[in-house]
C-alpha cells in the first residue's frame, strides 16, 4: 500500500513538473487587423508568427512554448486599451505590435498600471523607448523622430544641390513628428526651403495635395505615410507630371505596392528607405532562415514587414531566454533591458536595449527603383543612426 | 490663375459625391430611411470590379465584364437590403430601417475584411493626360466627370420619362394614395433600393477611380450622405447641389490653407445649414411634412 502511494506521488509528482514546463509563456500581441491601418500592420504580425512558430517547432524556449493571443484593436484607442486590461488577465508576459502611433501612448499608459513591459512592432513607434527611456516603452519599429532625420540626409545624398523638400504626412503624431524631423535634418542638410503638408487620416484622393506639392516645385518629396496613402498618391503624382525624387520611408508599404503606384509613372524617380530589408535580399543566417521559413510558409514575395516581424521574434524570444523557467512581468521587463540581438542580414545594426535606452542605434538603407526591371537595388551602405535625434524627445 | 486640374479634381470628386447623395435621396424619398452604407456597398462593387477586370484582362473587354460584374454585385446587395429591411418591418419603421443599414455597413466592412484582407490596389486604368492652357490634366478627372454626368442624366431621365420614375415619385409623395391608383408599391420599392445600390456601387467604382480600391475609401459614403442632408434629403437636384458645394468647400481648404481642415468642411456646413436653413438647401422635408 505504502509502495503503491509513494510511486503515485512519484509519477504524480513528475506530470506536475511536465505541466509546469509545459505552461507556454504568454504574450499578447495588439494589431490592426480590420481597421483603417490594417494594410499596413497586418503584415508584421505575419512575419512574427514565421519566427515564433519555427521556435515552438524545436520545443519552445526552456522547454515551453511562446503563446501569442493576437487582439484586433482596429487602431482604436478604446480598443487597445481594453485588449490591454483584459490580456492582462490571461498571465501575458508583455504586450507586443501595437497599431497606429495615435493608440500607442494610452497602451503603454495602461500596461504600466498593470506592470505589463510594451514592445512596440514595426512600424509605428513612439519616444517614449529613447533615452531617458519610459521604463515600460520597448520599440523595435520606426521611431519617426529618428527616421525622419535620416530622411533629411538621404535627400542630401540623393540630390547634393537640392533646394527644396515636401515632407507629406498623415495626422498622426508619428507621422508629425518623422515630418518635423525631416524638415529640420533637410534644413541642416542644405535645403533652404521645407514644407510638410499633412492629411487627413482617411486621404485617398489626392489630387488636390498634388496640385499644392508640385506649385512648390519640390527637387525631393518625402512621407511618413501609409500604404493607403502612398498608393493612392504616387499615381497622382505622376499623372500630374511630377519627375522629380520621391523619397519613400518605408514604413509598412511594401515594395510590391510601391511598384504597383509608380507602374504608369516612369519619370518619377523612386526611392525607398528602410530599417530593415525591403525584398529579403539580405545574407546572414537571420535572413536566410527567414527564407526558409517563408518558403515552407508559401509566403510569396518577402517583404520588410517579415524582416521587421522576425526581428520581432528574435527580441521577445532574447528576452525569455534572459527571463529564465520562472519568468514573471517583472522579471521580463528586467530581461527586455538587457536584449541584444543580431538581426543577421535583416538589418544593418543590433538590436540591443539597455535600462535608460530602450529602443538603440538603428541602420537604414536607401534603394532605388528601377523602371525597366521593376525592381528596387541598395545604394550604398546600411547609414547609421543614434537614438537622441536632433527633434526633441516629446 | 485657378489650376485647371483643381477645376477638374473638384467636380469629378463633386460627381462622385452626387452620385452617392442621390442613392440616398432615392432611398429617403421613398421608404424614409438613411442608407448608411452608400460607401460600403460602393467599395464593395469597387474590388469586385477590380478583380474581375484584372482577371479578365486590360482593355475595353476587362473593364465591361468588371463593371457588369460590380453593378451585380451591388444589385444583390440592394435586393437583401431591401429583403432584410421588409423582414424588420423597416419599411414601416423608419428607425429600424436606419439601422438596418447601419448594421450592414458593419457586415459589409467585414465582409470586405475577410474577403480582400485589407488589400489596397489601383483600378487598372490608364488614361494618359492632356494639356489645357499650357497645364497638363490627367484624363482620369474627365473620364470620372463624364461617366458621373452620364449616370445623373440617366437618372433624371428615368424620373422624368419612365413608368418606373413617375411610380417612384408618387410613391415618395404618397405611398398610400399611390398603393390605391394601382401601383405596384412593393416591386417598385424593391427596384428603387436595387437602383440606389447599384448608384452607391457606380459613386465606390468612380471614387476608387481617382484614389484607389480599399476597405478606407468606404469613407467616401459619409460625404454622400452629408451632400444628401445639405441637399435636404428628398431632393435630387439638392444632393447635386449639395455635393458640389461639399467637394468645392474640402478641395478649396485642401489648395488654399490646410488639408487637415478639409474634413472638417462636411461639418461646417451641416453647422451652418442647421442655423440658416434646417431643412436642407431644397426645403422639401418641410413641404412635404405639411402634405
Amino acid at each position: 500500500m505504502l509502495r503503491k502511494l509513494g510511486l503515485s506521488l512519484l509519477f504524480g509528482g513528475a506530470i506536475a513538473a511536465n505541466a509546469v514546463a509545459a505552461e507556454p509563456y504568454k504574450f499578447g500581441y495588439l494589431v490592426d487587423a480590420s481597421g483603417p491601418m490594417q494594410g499596413t500592420f497586418k503584415a508584421t504580425l505575419d512575419g512574427f508568427q514565421l519566427y515564433i512558430d519555427q521556435i515552438n517547432k524545436k520545443g519552445g524556449v526552456n522547454g515551453r512554448p511562446i503563446d501569442v493571443q493576437v487582439r484586433d484593436i482596429q487602431s482604436d484607442t478604446q480598443r487597445s486599451v481594453n485588449a490591454v486590461q483584459e490580456l492582462a488577465t490571461t498571465d501575458a508576459l508583455a504586450i507586443l505590435g501595437l497599431a497606429v502611433s495615435n493608440t500607442h501612448a494610452a497602451v503603454y499608459s495602461a500596461a504600466e498600471k498593470l506592470g505589463l513591459p510594451v514592445v512596440a512592432g514595426y512600424p509605428a513607434n513612439i519616444p517614449l523607448a529613447l533615452p531617458p527611456a519610459t521604463p515600460n516603452a520597448f520599440a523595435t519599429g520606426l521611431i519617426f523622430s529618428v527616421t525622419g532625420e535620416v530622411a533629411g540626409k538621404l535627400a542630401h545624398t540623393i540630390v547634393p544641390s537640392g533646394k527644396t523638400l515636401v515632407c507629406l504626412g498623415f495626422e498622426s503624431p508619428g507621422s508629425l513628428l518623422a515630418c518635423e524631423a525631416a524638415t529640420k535634418s533637410a534644413q541642416a542638410n542644405g535645403f533652404t526651403k521645407t514644407e510638410s503638408i499633412i492629411v487627413p487620416l482617411t486621404q485617398r484622393d489626392f489630387r488636390s495635395v498634388v496640385d499644392k506639392v508640385l506649385a512648390l516645385k519640390p527637387d525631393v518629396v518625402t512621407d511618413c505615410f501609409g500604404r493607403g496613402h502612398v498608393v493612392s498618391l504616387l499615381p497622382a503624382l505622376g499623372a500630374a507630371g511630377y519627375d522629380g525624387v520621391y523619397l519613400n520611408m518605408e514604413s509598412g508599404i511594401g515594395i510590391d505596392a510601391l511598384r504597383e503606384a509608380v507602374k504608369d509613372s516612369p519619370d518619377l524617380k523612386l526611392y525607398t528607405y528602410s530599417r530593415y530589408i525591403v525584398n529579403g535580399e539580405g545574407e546572414g543566417e537571420q535572413a536566410k532562415a527567414l527564407r526558409d521559413a517563408a518558403k515552407q510558409a508559401g509566403t510569396k514575395e518577402l517583404l520588410t514587414y517579415h524582416a521587421a516581424g522576425w526581428a520581432l521574434g528574435q527580441v521577445v524570444v532574447d528576452a525569455v531566454k534572459r527571463c529564465g523557467p520562472t519568468c514573471n512581468k517583472q522579471s521580463y521587463t528586467a530581461a527586455l533591458e538587457k536584449v541584444d540581438v543580431d538581426p543577421s542580414g535583416l538589418s544593418g545594426a543590433p538590436i540591443k536595449f539597455s535600462p535608460t535606452d530602450h529602443y538603440g542605434a538603428s541602420a537604414y538603407r536607401l534603394y532605388k527603383f528601377d523602371h525597366a526591371t521593376k525592381a528596387f537595388s541598395a545604394v550604398g551602405d546600411w547609414v547609421q543612426a543614434t537614438s537622441t535625434p536632433v527633434v526633441a524627445k516629446k | 490663375m485657378l489650376p485647371i486640374s483643381l477645376i477638374v479634381s473638384t467636380a469629378s470628386i463633386g460627381i462622385v459625391y452626387a452620385v452617392l447623395a442621390l442613392a440616398v435621396v432615392f432611398i429617403y424619398r421613398t421608404s424614409r430611411v438613411l442608407l448608411f452604407c452608400v460607401g460600403e456597398i460602393g467599395m464593395l462593387s469597387a474590388y469586385v470590379l477590380r478583380d474581375v477586370w484584372v482577371w479578365v484582362g486590360p482593355g475595353l473587354g476587362g473593364f465591361a465584364a468588371g463593371a457588369a460584374a460590380a453593378i451585380a454585385a451591388a444589385a444583390v446587395v440592394g435586393l437583401i437590403l431591401y429583403t432584410v429591411i421588409e423582414r424588420f418591418g423597416g419599411h414601416h419603421n423608419h428607425f429600424v430601417g436606419t439601422i438596418v443599414t447601419v448594421a450592414f455597413s458593419i457586415f459589409l466592412l467585414g465582409v470586405l475584411s475577410a474577403g480582400w484582407g485589407g488589400e489596397i490596389s489601383r483600378l487598372p486604368i490608364r488614361l494618359g493626360f492632356t494639356t489645357v492652357l499650357g497645364q497638363r490634366v490627367p484624363l482620369l478627372g474627365p473620364a470620372v466627370i463624364a461617366v458621373g454626368v452620364v449616370v445623373l442624366a440617366t437618372v433624371g431621365l428615368a424620373l422624368s420619362w419612365s413608368d418606373f420614375g413617375i411610380d417612384s415619385q408618387a410613391l415618395a409623395d404618397n405611398r398610400r394614395l399611390a398603393q390605391l391608383r394601382g401601383i405596384p408599391v412593393e416591386r417598385r420599392l424593391q427596384a428603387i433600393w436595387i437602383s440606389a445600390a447599384v448608384m452607391s456601387g457606380i459613386g465606390g467604382c468612380l471614387s476608387a477611380a481617382v484614389s484607389s480600391v480599399s476597405i478606407e475609401g468606404a469613407v467616401v459614403g459619409l460625404s454622400g450622405i452629408v451632400a444628401a442632408i445639405i441637399g435636404g434629403l428628398t431632393s435630387p437636384l439638392g444632393a447635386i447641389i449639395g455635393a458640389i458645394l461639399l467637394a468645392l468647400g474640402e478641395n478649396v481648404t485642401t489648395s488654399l490653407f490646410d488639408a487637415r481642415y478639409s474634413h472638417v468642411v462636411p461639418v461646417l456646413f451641416l453647422v451652418a445649414l442647421l442655423i440658416v436653413r434646417p431643412s436642407g438647401l431644397s426645403g422639401r422635408a418641410e413641404s412635404i411634412a405639411r402634405v
